[in-house]
C-alpha cells in the first residue's frame, strides 16, 4: 500500500488542514495516523489518489514524502547519516540518496531511497517511521 | 523588431488589446521591481546600448572557444567576460575553461556532471541548506549522495562532514560547497574542507563551488573567503542575474581545463568535442556579462559590494534598535530576521523558510530605501507580537 508522510511539529497538528485540502480535490483518506516524537510529528496517510494527494499537499507548502522513500529515526550525532548509509550498503543494498528531513529532540529523521526498500525496512525494524 | 526603446507596446504588429496588455505589464513590473527586497536581483544595470542586438538571433552554439560556421554569435565577447571572471576566481593560467550558462543551476549541473565523469563511483556530499535545485540535478545525473548537517548559520557542519567521510573512505568524495546559501548567505570554507580531506588522506576528490550568490561578491571582499580555484575548487558556478545584473537569467561556469579535456576525449566518438550542457546557447546574455565587466571592472564591482555591505549593516543595526533579532553572516549582504507576515512576504517578495525571512541588499538600494524597508519590517513584527 502506498503511504504519504507529512512532516510537521506536534503543535501544528495539520490534520484539519490536510483533510480540507484533500477533500477539496475529491481525494479520500483511507487511513490516517498522527505520531509525535517530542516536538516533532509525522502524519501518515493512505489515500485514494496517491499522486494527486502528494502534488496537492506539496503545493500547499507541506513537506511530504511517499513510502517509495524509507524514513528512519537515528540518533543525532556527527556522521549519523553516513553510518546509516554504511549499514545499508554493507547488506548489499544500493543507496540512491540519503537526506536529512528533520532534526529535533528525538533525533534525526532520515529519508533514504534505495534499490531494496523492503530490505531496508527489515534491516532497521523499529527505527522505520513509515 | 525595430529595437525601439519606448514602451509603446510593440507597434502595429500586435492587436490593440495585446498592446494594452503589454503596457499594463510594463506598469506592473515597474511597481513590483521597486518593492522587491527578498531576492538577490541587482537592478542597477543599464543595457540600453545593447538594445540594437535584440534585432539579431544571437546563438553561441557549442564551445565558446571553438570556431563555428554560424557568424551570428557573440563568442568573442563571451570569452572576454569569461577571462575576467576566471581571473577573479584565480583560475590556473592556461588550465581553465568555461561558458555562459542559463543560470546557476546549469552551472551546478555541469560541475556535477564533470565530477561524475571523473569519479563515476563518487558520492556527492552536500549540506542541508543547499539550494533545492541540487537534489534535482543529482537525481537527473543519477549520482549517489549524502546530506551533511548545517550549522545554525547555514554553513556546513565540518564535524559531520569529517565523520561522514570516515564512514565511506573507500569512495571518492565529491563535495558540493555552498558559497552563499539561499537563506543566510553562509559560505562553506574550502580550507576547512580540504584540511579534513588531507587529514583523512583522501587521494581522489572533487570540489564544486556553488557561488551563484557570492561569486560576484567574494573576490571583492576585504576578507576574501576560501572558495575558488586557488583554494582547491575544481569547478565554480556563478549567477549573472543576481549580483552582476541581467534582464535575462544567466550564469557563468568555470572548470579546470584538464578535467574538461578528459570528458571531451570520452565523447569524441560523437564527432563533437563540445561539452556544454545545451547545444544552442543564448548569445545575448554573454553580451550583458561583457558589458557589466567593461562598465564596472574590478573597481566598480568592489564599490558595489562595499556599498551593499554598508547598507546591510545599517539594516541590521536599525532592526536591532527596534528590538528585532536581526543578524547577518560575516561580510554578507543578506539580513536575516524572524519570519514576517504573509502579507509583507508577498508585498516585498521576501523569501521565508525555517522560521526566518530575509532581505538581500542589492547595489541599486540606498539609505532611504533601506530605512523605509526596515520601518515596514519593524511594524509588521511588532503587530505579530
Amino acid at each position: 500500500m502506498k503511504l504519504l508522510t507529512i512532516f510537521c511539529t506536534a503543535a501544528d497538528n495539520p490534520m484539519t488542514r490536510v483533510t480540507e485540502i484533500l477533500g477539496q480535490h475529491g481525494i479520500d483518506i483511507r487511513s490516517i495516523d498522527f505520531v509525535e516524537h517530542g516536538d516533532e510529528a509525522l502524519l501518515n496517510l493512505a489515500v485514494s489518489d496517491h499522486d494527486q494527494a502528494l502534488a496537492r499537499l506539496i503545493d500547499a507548502g507541506y513537506r511530504v514524502v511517499s513510502n517509495d522513500i524509507v524514513l528512519l529515526r537515528t540518533p543525532d550525532r556527527p556522521g549519523a547519516l553516513a553510518q546509516v548509509a554504511r549499514r545499508i550498503t554493507d547488506h548489499g543494498i544500493a543507496i540512491r540518496s540519503l537526506t536529512l528531513m528533520q532534526a529535533g529532540d528525538a533525533g534525526l529523521v532520515v529519508a533514504v531511497a534505495t534499490s531494496d526498500n523492503p530490505g531496508v525496512r527489515k534491516l532497521f525494524g523499529d527505527a522505520v517511521l513509515n | 523588431m525595430s529595437g525601439r526603446d519606448d514602451d509603446s507596446g510593440g507597434g502595429p504588429l500586435l492587436p490593440a488589446a495585446d498592446r494594452q496588455r503589454l503596457r499594463d505589464f510594463y506598469a506592473y513590473l515597474r511597481q513590483q521591481a521597486a518593492l522587491l527586497a527578498g531576492y538577490p536581483v541587482a537592478q542597477d544595470f543599464d543595457y540600453d546600448e545593447l538594445k540594437p542586438l535584440l534585432d539579431y538571433s544571437l546563438n553561441n552554439v557549442g564551445d565558446p572557444f571553438s570556431g563555428s560556421t554560424c557568424k551570428i554569435d557573440s563568442r568573442e565577447f563571451e570569452r572576454e567576460a569569461l577571462e575576467f571572471w576566471a581571473r577573479q576566481m584565480r583560475a590556473p593560467a592556461g588550465d581553465w575553461w568555461g561558458y555562459v550558462t542559463n543560470g546557476g543551476t546549469e552551472g551546478n549541473l555541469y560541475g556535477l556532471y564533470l565530477a561524475r565523469e571523473l569519479h563515476p563511483q563518487g558520492i556527492v556530499y552536500y549540506s542541508q541548506h543547499t539550494h533545492y535545485s541540487v537534489a534535482k540535478s543529482l537525481h537527473f545525473l543519477n549520482m549517489r549522495n549524502i546530506m551533511i548537517r548545517s550549522q545554525p548559520n547555514g554553513e556546513m557542519d565540518y564535524a559531520d562532514l569529517r565523520e561522514t567521510l570516515k564512514v565511506n573512505r573507500d569512495v571518492p568524495p565529491i563535495i558540493f560547497a555552498n558559497i552563499g546559501t539561499t537563506m543566510t548567505e553562509a559560505r562553506d570554507d574550502l580550507g576547512e574542507i580540504n584540511s579534513i580531506l588531507d587529514e583523512l588522506a583522501v587521494p581522489k576528490r572533487y570540489i564544486h563551488s556553488d557561488a551563484a550568490m557570492c561569486g560576484a561578491i567574494a573576490p571583492f571582499l576585504d576578507r576574501r573567503p576560501r572558495f575558488d580555484f586557488a583554494d582547491g575548487a575544481d569547478s565554480i558556478a556563478i549567477s549573472g542575474h543576481k549580483f552582476i545584473g541581467s534582464p535575462m537569467p544567466c550564469g557563468i561556469v568555470l572548470a579546470r581545463r584538464s578535467h574538461v579535456n578528459r570528458i571531451a576525449s570520452a565523447i569524441a566518438y560523437i564527432g563533437n568535442l563540445d561539452t556544454t550542457v545545451t547545444g544552442s546557447r543564448n548569445g545575448h546574455t554573454p553580451m550583458f556579462m561583457w558589458y557589466a565587466v567593461k562598465r564596472f571592472g574590478e573597481p566598480g564591482f568592489r564599490e558595489r559590494v562595499q556599498r551593499s555591505l554598508a547598507l546591510a549593516e545599517r539594516a541590521v543595526r536599525s532592526l536591532k534598535a527596534a528590538g528585532i533579532d536581526a543578524w547577518r553572516n560575516p561580510d554578507a549582504i543578506t539580513v536575516v530576521f524572524p519570519e514576517v507576515s504573509q502579507a509583507l512576504q508577498h508585498r516585498r517578495q521576501l523569501a521565508t523558510a525555517y522560521g526566518i525571512s530575509h532581505v538581500i541588499v542589492m547595489p541599486h538600494m540606498d539609505e532611504p530605501y533601506i530605512d523605509a524597508l526596515v520601518a515596514e519590517i519593524a511594524a509588521d513584527l511588532e503587530n505579530r507580537r
